[in-house]
């Protein structure tokens, strides 16, 4: 059935492009960093003559393909941070030229950001967001420590739970419905020390790229975004080792050629070492978190490169060694970049990645394992087909492993009982196609079907409820209980205990007014077959996935969004606003009380609901000078409904809908810095937002005596919020001359986060003071001013 | 398990500069609630005819004085239709009765009538196992000063148990309650555990354990946490009246709040050395 659907658009698609044919060479080849080798994304190429035009970009290898008539054309290969580079050629036939772009400044990475960082008016790809890793380290950070994450809470349409909190809410949706990708490689838990770090080590990450909306068919499996990182692949052409030392972590990463200019590793480590100065100070706790990144890559011949990439992180903490807890996720990825021709590109993917969790609390008495493992097989194919058509087409599938949890004793004797919470399996299947085309010099398309697949899999009892609920409704004291089970039905190994498939559309359109002026407007469809079990504001390490089956289905995401994209005053300003409404079916939300954790029957806990999120988003950038940045203004709701699903119940908040816990009606984020001299640059940001919606205590019924403690009588959910939020921080880096004859080069960052003091809430919590017995309420804000420094180098 | 948390959470609060402050938080007025406080104890080696039955209202956050109830009718009645009756004797919402008779596993109703409304609810009257030993840990908590108590009872290994411990150290206003069930220690000696900075050596700490039913198990489970000191924290889950056992058969929209329960207790009263 799928393969004849496919069919059928693949001749579809080839009777279209036969049309095309006519006498046209292929112009193609890698662009990369004249430096280190090092091969840029996103680099935009165009080709002039008097009678044909044709721009491209390259992709995720630093690839391109052209195709045009017979005929001599001017070349102009631009991209943030280098020389552009101008030169003339001739096309008479295929031709294979490699491009090495020359960085404009010298200095570490901070190169001076000439950033050419325009709004591309012209392709049909919206809500996208790119951030160069130069860019995001010149950005004022808490204590100094760069943070990947932190830097995309910048971005229109991008918010977090506060301060301190994990993971990030793309277009008020969840954090859970972030596709995170490390070199292809799904990262399930995307933060170190409970979200105050990310796992990205800054100095290992060549690019990122935050699909907010009008998300291309090649990715799935995420309702909301998908944020696509990308490691650097090593320098080439000589050795060379970079570093920094933080108040928090150090970092230092090697890099240099297997063989020159064909292959090159990475090997990149970053620790933190607050639980030295606990160990100094005898005190028994620790705490600390590291992570690796290496990467090799080898050009087999021109046609055949093999990169192998990993990263392995790890947070640890212990308490009087009666608590330990380990987390972290590790990755595993062998990628096959093959051309078949310069006009078809292909990559084969073995991905291998897990996220593990381990607790060991010895003093009441066991030890609790639990993790996600994955192993994924991608094959991707780009047609170049012609300059006006591009085809990108693959298929991939992801085999799931999960361990809710393990429990064993650790104590003798012992007082727990070993326990393994039921294994669940998972096969998710998916194939894609999607085109690019240009139908006039001023519309363009990219439209794209994605089929995916997901079978859940035995070995497992599943549990029977009476009319296949597995919540009841108590309606006389009207609240929802866990279901009984009336009996349990074996599933083998690798037999399917429930399927879903799906068609997910995606089309996005552009129509320009003129060079610099372009409407754009978009739709797209996403499936997430996994659920992150976490009923709290933000996701926290012990938090745990579950696939879909017959009791929780998957979330079906649809989001619209229309824009308006230009650039103005030559170039040196951009502007783009977008407005967006999403919808998504089958948001869980958890019955009171719920136990989340080591919970055997989650769908006895779980209710389907739904989200819906709109907004407008404005994004207003400087691109060019000494004095350059971006402000960002959000306007946008984000609620939540789980209705009951008959007249009787109640439902969650009755029924009603409510802010979730990422709700911020108003978000403002400036971001700007200044090149005063060759030696000094000044960074700045602000940032001010609506409180988080929280629920508070009803004033004049706000508590009851029960057995000799008040309990707080709470107010509709999420119907209140905390104070705004708002913090000004200030960075400034120190370059000193650079060393010619040691080649050392180095730079110092002071930063003062939170200038001002704010004593910003992260919570506001209602407790009974146990020494008088009197109601309290308490603000608790994670971080007052904060300075930070920072000493990088390079050699 | 849900302790987990909330170590993660102290943990959290430790390792960074963080701060809390006390403040003042204006607050959106709401409907006020009848409230039942209904937990029938009987101590192991006593008659348990003595029992009482708290009556109020919700009232003021930031306010100290408990509404009271009077004038309400309250009894319970057994299985075998035995009637007790709960009489006001003071002007505090309390009502007592002297000749309640527990029996193990039997089932009792409670009826209260107040304001042309009708209350009721019922419930079954759970066996406890004793408290087997105490024991002191002297170096425990974050900074490995914290004085630790773990009372021990042994777990029935035929049945699904739910436990509620109560504590009440001799320096503090209000008792400090927590929940177990035995999904993890089926037939195992186990234990509640009672840790805060304050306990200090010379003070007294009152232990009891009560058998609560799974429904109560949940409704405690709830009620401890939005009492808690977790709510609003970035690892809070979202706070919600919690709705007990009583219904309001008159109009069932006009729900009270509370909770019916019955437990045998074993109680022992622990001198921190």
């Amino acid at each position: 059935m799928l393969s004849k659907k496919l069919l059928l658009l693949y001749l579809i698609f080839f009777s279209y492009f036969l049309s095309f044919a006519q006498e046209k060479y292929t112009f193609s080849g890698i662009i990369s960093d004249s430096n280190n080798n090092e091969t840029l994304i996103g680099v935009n190429i165009s080709a002039n003559s008097s009678t044909a035009k044709a721009t491209a970009t390259t992709n995720e290898y630093g690839f391109y393909s052209i195709t045009l008539p017979k005929g001599e054309y001017q070349l102009s290969i631009s991209y943030v941070g280098y020389q552009t580079l101008q030169k003339t050629i001739t096309l008479a036939q295929n031709t294979k030229t490699n491009f090495y772009l020359t960085s404009v400044g010298e200095d570490l990475e901070e190169v001076i950001i000439t950033e050419k960082t325009t709004t591309n008016t012209r392709r049909a790809e919206m809500s996208v967001n790119k951030l160069s890793i130069a860019t995001i380290k010149k950005m004022p950070v808490v204590l100094g420590e760069v943070d990947v994450l932190k830097s995309i809470l910048l971005l229109p349409g991008v918010t977090n739970a506060g301060e301190g909190a994990s993971g990030f809410n793309v277009r008020g949706g969840g954090a859970d419905q972030n596709l995170i990708l490390l070199d292809e490689a799904t990262i399930f838990n995307s933060s170190h020390v409970f979200g105050f770090f990310s796992v990205f080590n800054p100095d290992a990450i060549k690019d990122l790229k935050l699909y907010k909306g009008g998300i291309p068919a090649r990715f799935g499996g995420r309702a909301s975004s998908v944020l696509d990182v990308y490691q650097k692949d090593g320098n080439s052409k000589k050795m060379s080792f970079n570093g920094g030392i933080g108040l928090i972590s150090s970092r230092f990463l090697a890099e240099g050629p297997l063989e020159k200019d064909k292959g090159s590793f990475i090997a990149a480590g970053r620790g933190s070492y607050g639980h030295l100065f606990l160990k100094l100070a005898n005190n028994k706790n620790t705490a600390y978190f590291y992570d690796l990144n290496t990467k090799l890559n080898y050009k087999l011949d021109k046609n055949n490169s093999l990169y192998l990439s990993g990263y392995f992180g790890r947070d640890v903490f212990s308490l009087d060694k009666s608590f330990t807890n380990t987390y972290g996720n590790a990755t595993l990825n062998l990628r096959w970049n093959h051309l078949f021709s310069d006009k078809l590109f292909s990559n084969l993917s073995l991905i291998y990645s897990d996220y593990y969790y381990g607790l060991a609390l010895d003093f009441v008495g066991f030890k609790y394992d639990s993790g996600i493992k994955n192993y994924n097989i991608k094959y991707d194919f780009k047609n170049y087909i012609a300059d006006n058509f591009k085809l990108t087409y693959g298929v991939n599938a992801i085999y799931y492993d999960f361990n809710p949890g393990t429990i064993q004793p650790n104590s003798s004797p012992a007082r727990f009982n070993y326990n393994q919470l039921d294994k669940k399996y998972a096969f998710e299947p998916a194939a894609y196609i999607e085109a690019e085309q240009k139908i006039t010099s001023k519309l363009a398309f990219n439209y794209g079907l994605r089929y995916s697949l997901f079978y859940r899999l035995g070995n497992y009892d599943v549990n029977i409820y009476k009319d296949n609920e597995a919540v009841t409704f108590n309606n006389d004291l009207k609240i929802y209980e866990k279901g009984v089970p009336i009996g349990t039905k074996f599933y083998g190994k690798n037999k399917t205990i429930t399927s879903f498939d799906n068609l997910e559309p995606r089309f996005s359109a552009s129509y320009s007014l003129n060079e610099n002026k372009s409407f754009k407007a978009s739709y797209n469809r996403m499936v997430q077959y996994l659920q992150l079990i976490s009923n709290t504001s933000s996701p926290t390490p012990l938090d745990v996935w579950t696939p879909s089956d017959n009791y929780i289905k998957p979330q079906i995401a649809d989001q619209v969004a229309l824009g308006y994209f230009s650039n103005f005053k030559d170039d040196k300003y951009s502007l783009e606003v977008e407005t967006f409404y999403k919808k998504v079916k089958n948001r869980i939300d958890y019955i009171d009380g719920a136990n989340l954790i080591a919970n055997n029957a989650l769908e006895q806990v779980i209710l389907n609901g739904q989200l819906r999120a709109y907004g407008l988003e404005l994004l207003l950038r400087k691109n060019t000078g000494k004095f350059n940045g971006w402000i960002s203004y959000t306007l946008s709701r984000s609620e939540q409904q789980t209705p009951g699903r008959n007249a009787q119940e109640l439902g969650i908040n009755n029924g009603n809908w409510y802010k979730s816990a990422y709700d911020k009606l108003h978000n403002i984020a400036v971001t700007s810095s200044y090149e005063y001299s060759k030696k000094w640059t000044y960074g700045a940001n602000f940032a001010l937002q609506t409180g988080q919606p929280t629920t508070f205590p009803k004033g004049n019924n706000g508590q009851y005596q029960y057995q000799g403690i008040t309990v707080p009588n709470y107010a509709g959910r999420n119907g209140d919020k905390l104070p705004t939020y708002h913090h000004l921080d200030l960075s400034a880096t120190y370059t000193p001359k650079r060393d010619r004859k040691k080649g050392w080069q180095s730079e110092w960052i002071f930063s003062i986060y939170n200038v001002y003091n704010r004593q910003n809430a992260a919570s506001i919590s209602f407790r009974q003071n146990t020494q008088t017995g009197n109601n309290e309420a308490f603000r608790f804000s994670v971080f007052g001013v904060v300075p930070g420094v920072s000493y990088n180098f390079k050699f | 398990m849900k302790k987990i948390k909330y170590i993660l959470i102290i943990f959290t609060a430790i390792f960074i500069t963080s701060c809390e402050k006390e403040i003042y938080v204006k607050l959106n007025n709401g409907a006020p609630n009848f409230i039942i406080d209904a937990s029938i104890k009987w101590q192991k080696g006593t008659l348990g005819n003595k029992q009482q039955i708290k009556l109020s209202t919700t009232f003021d956050y930031y306010s100290n004085i408990v509404p009271t109830i009077s004038g309400a009718t309250v009894f319970i009645q057994d299985s075998n239709n035995n009637t007790f009756n709960f009489t006001e004797t003071d002007t505090l919402g309390n009502y007592n009765c002297s000749d309640f008779i527990p029996v193990l596993n039997q089932n009792y109703t409670l009826t209260v009538r107040y304001d042309n409304q009708v209350y009721t609810a019922s419930e079954t009257l759970k066996a406890v196992p004793s408290i087997d030993k105490i024991e002191q840990k002297n170096d425990s908590g974050f900074s490995a000063k914290d004085i630790q108590v773990k009372a021990f009872y042994t777990d029935n290994g035929a049945t699904k148990d739910f436990y509620l411990f109560r504590f009440q150290a001799s320096d503090k206003a209000i008792p400090s309650y927590s929940v177990y069930k035995d999904e993890f220690f089926q037939g195992n000696q186990i234990y509640g555990i009672y840790e805060d900075k304050d306990l200090k050596t010379g003070q007294d700490l009152d232990i009891t354990i009560m058998a609560i039913s799974e429904p109560y198990f949940n409704y405690m489970s709830i009620l401890l946490s939005i009492a808690g000191n977790t709510n609003g924290s970035p690892f809070q889950s979202p706070p919600a009246t919690v709705l007990g056992n009583i219904k309001n058969t008159t109009n069932e929209k006009n729900y009270p709040l509370g909770y019916f329960s019955l437990s045998e207790t074993d109680n022992r009263n622990y001198l921190i050395k």
